[in-house]
This record gives C-alpha cells, sequence and structure tokens, in this order.
C-alpha cells in the first residue's frame, strides 16, 4: 500500500513538469522533432545526439528536418527518397493535420454508392492535398490553394491500388472507368496535377456473367463522363471539395435559390478556410435582407437572414451543379456520379430571391461574398465565379489568420478566438481578456506574415521561433 | 510477480482516475447559482465530501485542471450518470450530492468570482499522437540485441496504434491502420487531451510490457541502467531522461520520489530489477510522459 502512496504522489509531483519556464534545448528539441514527425527522438538520433552535445539548437535541427522534405523530384510532385522514413512521417502528419481541419471528411452516400465510389479515384483527404501541395512543393505560394482549376491527386507508395476502395472490384481493368488510375495505398509521397477536364469513356458488361442461356458476357462503350470538372478558386472549385460538400439530396437536385440551394458547401467554406461558424455577420447586417412577406421562412426574421445572406449569396456561384451518373450493367463494374456543370440558357436574375427561383440553376453563376472580418470590418463584394471570390478573400488577412490559428493550435494547443470579437453577439463581448487578446494579436501577426511570405515552413519557423513556443506551458512571456 | 499484479491492479484504478483528471485547461468556468441555502452543517460536511471526492479534478482554482463545477444536486448527478470519468461516483448518495451542492453554492463561486479578471484561454495538452506514443515505447522497450524477442513486444505496443479516438492522429486511408467504425476514427482529430480511454490503453500497454523479461530488460538497457545498479541520482535521472529526454532535473521532486519508490519496493520485498520495473512502470504509464 506504501508503495501505492508513492506511485499516486509521483503521478501528481508530474504535474510540475507543467511550471511556466523555458524548455531546455533537448526538451525543446523533444518538442518540436516530435511534432513534426509524430515519433519519438531516440537517444541514438543523429540531431538529438548533436542537440544534447551543444553543438547544433533545438530549432536549428526541426528546421532542418522541415526543410529537408520537399515535393522536389519528378518536376516537383514527389519526394525526392520516397523511402526516407523521416520525410515520409513529416509528410504523414501534415497532411493528416490538413485533412483534420476539413469540416466534411467523406463522400456523402446519395443513391447507394455512386458518389463514394469517386473514392477509388480520388483519396478522401483530396482537399487537403492541395494545402500539403503548398507545404512541400519547392517556391509553392500560400495563395495557389485557391487559384486556378488544377486537380490533385495524391502519390502513394503504391500508385496503383489493384482493387477498388468502395466495391469488391479485382482490378481497375474490372472497372466501370476502365483505364483511369484507381487512388494509391500507402504513405504519401507526392502531390501529382491531373489533366483538367478529363472526359473518359465508361464501359458496361452488356448482360450478367450467370446467365448462361445467351452467349457470353460482353463489354459494350457507354457513355463518356467528366471526372474532374472544376469550378475555380483552387481548392474551393474543386471536384472532391464540391463532392464533399454539396451533399444534394438527389442526382436530379436542380438549386432555385430558395427552397435548394448548395449552401453546405459556402458554409464549410467559411469554416474550413475562414475558420468561422455562422453567421459570419452580424445581425445589423442582416437587416435589410429581411422580407417579412416571404414564402421562404428563414427570410422573413433577422436571426436566419444573418446567416443566409452570407452562405446563401455566395452559393449562387456553383448554383450550376449536376450529378452526371454511371450505373453498373449487371456486373459489379462500379457505379460512379460526378458533379459537372450545367448550361447557362437564362438570363442574370437576384443570386438572393426572395422566392424561389426555378430558374436559378441556368442563370449564369453570380452571388456576393458578405463576411465581417476577425476586426469587425464588413465586407461585400460581388462576384461571378469562384476565381472571382477568392481573389477577393485573398486580399484579406481573414485567411492566413485562419490558417496560422490551426498551426499555431497544433503546435501550442491553444485554440485563439479570431472570430468577429466586436460583434455585440460575441460571447466574448464586449472583451477578450488581456491574456486572449495577446495570444490572438500573436496569431494576427503570424498570418499577417504568412500573407507577406506566402510560405508555409517560414509560418511554422515563425510559431517555432515564439517564446511561447519555446516555454514549457506555451505561456506568453511575462 | 505476484506483488507486480497486486500493484498494478490498484495502481491501474487510481492511476486512471488520476489521469483522467487531466483532461484539458479550463475553457470556461461555467456555474450556475440556484438559490439554495446550506445549514451550517451540511457547509461542513459538503467541503468534506466535496475535498474527498471531487476536488482532483474541479480544483477551485481557476488555473486549475478540468473544466465545469456543477452547482445543482440534479447537474451533479446528471453528471455522474453521463460523464465517463464522474461515473465512479455513483456510490454518492442523493443527500451527499446536495451537501455537495450547498457547498459549491457558497463556498467556489467567490473563489470564481475573485478570479474572473484572469480569463482562462481555451487551450489543452499537446500530447503525442499514437504514433508517437508508439515510437516512443518501440524505442524504449525493443533492442536490436536480441531481435527475437522484439516480436511479442511489438504486439503488444502496436496496440495503440489501433486507438485512434483515443491517442489522435487522424485517419488519412486505410494504410492508416484505422480500424472500427469509419465514421468514428476518421475524425479522429490530430491531437487528443488525456481521456479515461488514453490512460486505460497506456496502461494497459505498459503492464503487459512489465510482465515481458525482455521489454524490462531492454528498458534498462536503454535508459544506460543496469538491473543490479543502485538508484542513485545519476541512475534517476538517466530513467527520466529515457522518457522525457531534457526534462530531468537532478535532485528533484519527481526524481527524489521515483527514487523513493525504488526504495519502497525494495523495503516490501521486491529485488533490485522490479524495483527498477516499478520506476519504469509508472514513467511508462504516466499520460504526462507524452506530453510534448
Amino acid at each position: 500500500m506504501k508503495l501505492f502512496i508513492c506511485a499516486i504522489i509521483i503521478s501528481s509531483s508530474m504535474a510540475k513538469f507543467a511550471e511556466a519556464k523555458d524548455l531546455s534545448e533537448t526538451a525543446l528539441f523533444l518538442r518540436c522533432y516530435s511534432q513534426l514527425t509524430q515519433t519519438f527522438p531516440n537517444k541514438d538520433l543523429p540531431l538529438m545526439q548533436e542537440v544534447r552535445a551543444g553543438t547544433k539548437t533545438a530549432l536549428t535541427a526541426c528546421l532542418s528536418v522541415l526543410n529537408s522534405v520537399s515535393f522536389n523530384a519528378n518536376g516537383n510532385t514527389t519526394l525526392s527518397d520516397p523511402n526516407d522514413q523521416t520525410a515520409l512521417n513529416v509528410v504523414k502528419v501534415f497532411h493528416g493535420l490538413h485533412y483534420s481541419w476539413f469540416s466534411t471528411k467523406f463522400f456523402p452516400e446519395i443513391g447507394d454508392l455512386y458518389v463514394s465510389s469517386a473514392g477509388n479515384i480520388y483519396d478522401r483527404s483530396t482537399p487537403a492535398l492541395y494545402i500539403t501541395r503548398s507545404l512541400f512543393v519547392p517556391g509553392a505560394q500560400f495563395s495557389e490553394i485557391f487559384t486556378g482549376d488544377n486537380t490533385y491527386r495524391s502519390k502513394r507508395q503504391t500508385d496503383e491500388y489493384q482493387s477498388s476502395r468502395v466495391w469488391g472490384i479485382h482490378a481497375p481493368a474490372d472497372d466501370t472507368l476502365q483505364g483511369v488510375k484507381f487512388a494509391g495505398l500507402g504513405s504519401l509521397i507526392g502531390v501529382e496535377p491531373m489533366q483538367k477536364n478529363l472526359i473518359h469513356d465508361t464501359l458496361f458488361w452488356n448482360k450478367p456473367s450467370s446467365d448462361t442461356s445467351l452467349p457470353l458476357p460482353q463489354r459494350i462503350p457507354g457513355p463518356p463522363i467528366a471526372i474532374n470538372t472544376h469550378w475555380g478558386g483552387g481548392v474551393l472549385g474543386s471536384q472532391i471539395y464540391m463532392l464533399q460538400n454539396i451533399q444534394g439530396t438527389d442526382f436530379g437536385d436542380k438549386t432555385d435559390g430558395g427552397i435548394k440551394s448548395n449552401r453546405k458547401w459556402s458554409r464549410s467554406v467559411f469554416k474550413d478556410f475562414l475558420c468561422r461558424d455562422l453567421p459570419a455577420i452580424r445581425e445589423l447586417d442582416a437587416a435589410s435582407y429581411v422580407q417579412t412577406g416571404s414564402s421562404l421562412s428563414y427570410r422573413t426574421s433577422k436571426g436566419c437572414v444573418k446567416c443566409h445572406a452570407s452562405i446563401d449569396t455566395m452559393a449562387g456561384l456553383v448554383r450550376d451543379t449536376h450529378y452526371d451518373t454511371r450505373a453498373y450493367s449487371f456486373e459489379l463494374n462500379g457505379m460512379y456520379a460526378f458533379l459537372v456543370k450545367r448550361a447557362k440558357t437564362k438570363n442574370f436574375a437576384s443570386y438572393f430571391p426572395t422566392e424561389p427561383d426555378s430558374d436559378f440553376y441556368q442563370r449564369p453563376t453570380t452571388g456576393s461574398f458578405y463576411f465581417r472580418t476577425y476586426d469587425g470590418q464588413l465586407v461585400f463584394k460581388e462576384v461571378s465565379s469562384l476565381d472571382d471570390l477568392t481573389t477577393e478573400i485573398l486580399k484579406l488577412d481573414d485567411l492566413y489568420v485562419c490558417a496560422a490559428k490551426r498551426y499555431f493550435e497544433y503546435f501550442t494547443g491553444i485554440n485563439v478566438d479570431i472570430s468577429d470579437i466586436k460583434d455585440p453577439a460575441h460571447p466574448s463581448f464586449p472583451a477578450l481578456s488581456t491574456q486572449q487578446h495577446e495570444y490572438r494579436d500573436l496569431v494576427v501577426s503570424l498570418g499577417k506574415s504568412l500573407k507577406q511570405d506566402q510560405s508555409i515552413k517560414k509560418l511554422i519557423e515563425n510559431i517555432m521561433k515564439t517564446s511561447v513556443y519555446k516555454s514549457e506551458d506555451f505561456s506568453l512571456s511575462k | 510477480m505476484k506483488f507486480m499484479r497486486i500493484f498494478h491492479h490498484i495502481y491501474l484504478i487510481l492511476l486512471s482516475t488520476l489521469v483522467g483528471c487531466i483532461e484539458t485547461k479550463p475553457t470556461e468556468l461555467q456555474f450556475e447559482y440556484k438559490g439554495r441555502l446550506p445549514a451550517t452543517e451540511s457547509m461542513s460536511v459538503g467541503k468534506k465530501l466535496w475535498t474527498t471526492h471531487c476536488m482532483g479534478c474541479h480544483t477551485n482554482s481557476i488555473s486549475g485542471l478540468p473544466t465545469k463545477i456543477y452547482s445543482s444536486s440534479s447537474d451533479i448527478n446528471g453528471a455522474i450518470a453521463n460523464q465517463g470519468n464522474m461515473r465512479h461516483l455513483s456510490f454518492l448518495k442523493s443527500n451527499e450530492v446536495d451537501y455537495i451542492s450547498d457547498f459549491l453554492n457558497q463556498e467556489v463561486i467567490k473563489s470564481i468570482d475573485q478570479s474572473k479578471s484572469i480569463q482562462p484561454v481555451e487551450s489543452k495538452l499537446v500530447l503525442g499522437t499514437r504514433y508517437f506514443v508508439h515510437s516512443k515505447l518501440q524505442s524504449i522497450y525493443t533492442s536490436s540485441v536480441n531481435p527475437s524477442a522484439n516480436a511479442a513486444v511489438n504486439s503488444i505496443i502496436s496496440f495503440i496504434l489501433t486507438q485512434p479516438g483515443s491517442f489522435g492522429g487522424t485517419c488519412v486511408s486505410s494504410y492508416d491502420q484505422c480500424p472500427g467504425e469509419e465514421t468514428e476514427n476518421y475524425n479522429a482529430p490530430m491531437n487528443i487531451s488525456s481521456n479515461i480511454l488514453r490512460s486505460g490503453g497506456t496502461i494497459k500497454v505498459c503492464r503487459e510490457l512489465h510482465d515481458n523479461y525482455f521489454a524490462v530488460n531492454n528498458a534498462l538497457a536503454y535508459s544506460g541502467t543496469s538491473h543490479s545498479d543502485d538508484a542513485t541520482n545519476a541512475n534517476i535521472s538517466k530513467v527520466i531522461d529515457a522518457y522525457l529526454p531534457g526534462f530531468h532535473d537532478e535532485g528533484s521532486e519527481i526524481a527524489n520520489e521515483l527514487k523513493s519508490l525504488h526504495a519502497q519496493a525494495q523495503t516490501s520485498g521486491l529485488d533490485k530489477r522490479d524495483a527498477w520495473a516499478m520506476v519504469h512502470y509508472t514513467l511508462c504509464s504516466s499520460v504526462l510522459a507524452d506530453k510534448l
């Protein structure tokens, strides 16, 4: 019993490790190396020995690990040494971290497995690849995450998985989309762009193999299908981000700007890239959009409109989505649904209609970005594409501050509030504590530096250089 | 070994209770005054019950460990019924819960009022993910000297990798060893604070490791000590440094306590090897040793 009491005392006293003081160089190396690789720095690790010997600082050692990881081979798509276990660990840590930031991590199940079958071709973590690419491709700008119409595909150690992840298909050759590479298996070793607007032929079986009353079943051509239609704006309009976040309820969905809207997607944009839960504006900003006579119940009160005024108007930019589906014929040779664009055959009308608009889905893709920044500035911009939208967003600090907040939280455990704290409806109104402000100011400054440097590696370096990071309990310097 | 088994059982229960408390720093101390007017007697009893059963986790200091302090009897009963790390308090009688509630309403609220000026920052302990813990245990408990013995040790340690929901580490693809419910594990965050399942998982693995002769020998060797060594300050520091590189401070309180544990183990009839094993076990099973 004495031993037991002793053990309890020891466990309790281990909390003393949390006392505020700066870490030793060895302990700081343990922290940064472990966070970069999620592996324990074994005593035989040369870098650990150098830090212990005082021939290298912890920060120098850790930055050498981070900076040595680069997708600099094969046209800046692959790790130079795909067998370097430390590099594989770093890539895995950061890609996993990026993936964890997305509010939707799955393919929705609409009409059986049509949409989730996209997982045969694309990792479910494909949206995170845009950030991972920005981190590891030499010279890649942070803003590239949000620009252009590239579709990225992960490169893994086994680059072509030999059976379907979703169906029990033996090999890609048996699949409806014959000839399309399946998503790979194993550690992530790189990111490669796919051919734009890839349209692929489909093949079906003409009868079930179990039917012996007819000649042997044969594969017959089916209509081609576009597998990576892109709406622009980088990750926001990429096929997988759209598939995961549009979340239609039926393949025949047509947006009407009222009852049917792709507002789940825009809600995710605010949350995933601006770190903002709804509402993204203040109640007073919504007042002019209230229509008491509308048949749409959410248009009749400020409480509802303050969310809809931001997400519905942004969703107008992706109003033209349409699921193109291919069902298997007789055999389990894959069924797919991808999002494609509808033709615009109608003229412009309000992108925030007060009544459902039956032609909404056929009108030009217009919308707005309606948002209060972290420091309370109201932003309203009318835009007509996702490229326009991200151009406006990239002008602000918020996108960068959001990224800084997320990395800062990973490295310190501190979750900084970067929402519009001047909003009278904000839980912390009228003021954050001094300590909360200081952390927030630090994160904002890190975000502004990211905007300037456009480098995630530099952001990580800046975080590791803060006194907060060097402090044992991540406290602010006194 | 019989003693070790007994020790393991008791230690497992109490350590899990302890580390279960170390969940997060306070995000928000919530307190709702519901207007009960306690008698002096109930205040006294309530204070005693609070100190005995509650304060370990719900310290009344704003800078202390977990999160919420419930004030009404129904809130407390609800928490005991529904929150995993409070279920062990289900033995409390309803009048005892009332006493605790009375005490909280009158006393704890004062300290909360006083500390309003120190708004807590939302934060959580930064603990290594399952990959880190797995790698740490592998470094310490396996050896290149006797690789044939590693298979059994690796088998014990590999349990950690199968617990993304408890230890953290996102599941991006099937390659990431993410068994079980897809939606549960694939939503696992990168970092997870200490939780009762993590504590239990760590204790389970450490217990099995310390039942393995080779694993214990490997841990001793990794720390640069021998089973026949005395628990000198230098040797205790070596062991701490194996688990927490750079944290040890020779002659520190933690070092002295581990030294004392080693001495008491020997006084209780354990040989030196088992005494060292107990020191290693304490470090192995503490979730705080995963703190980065």
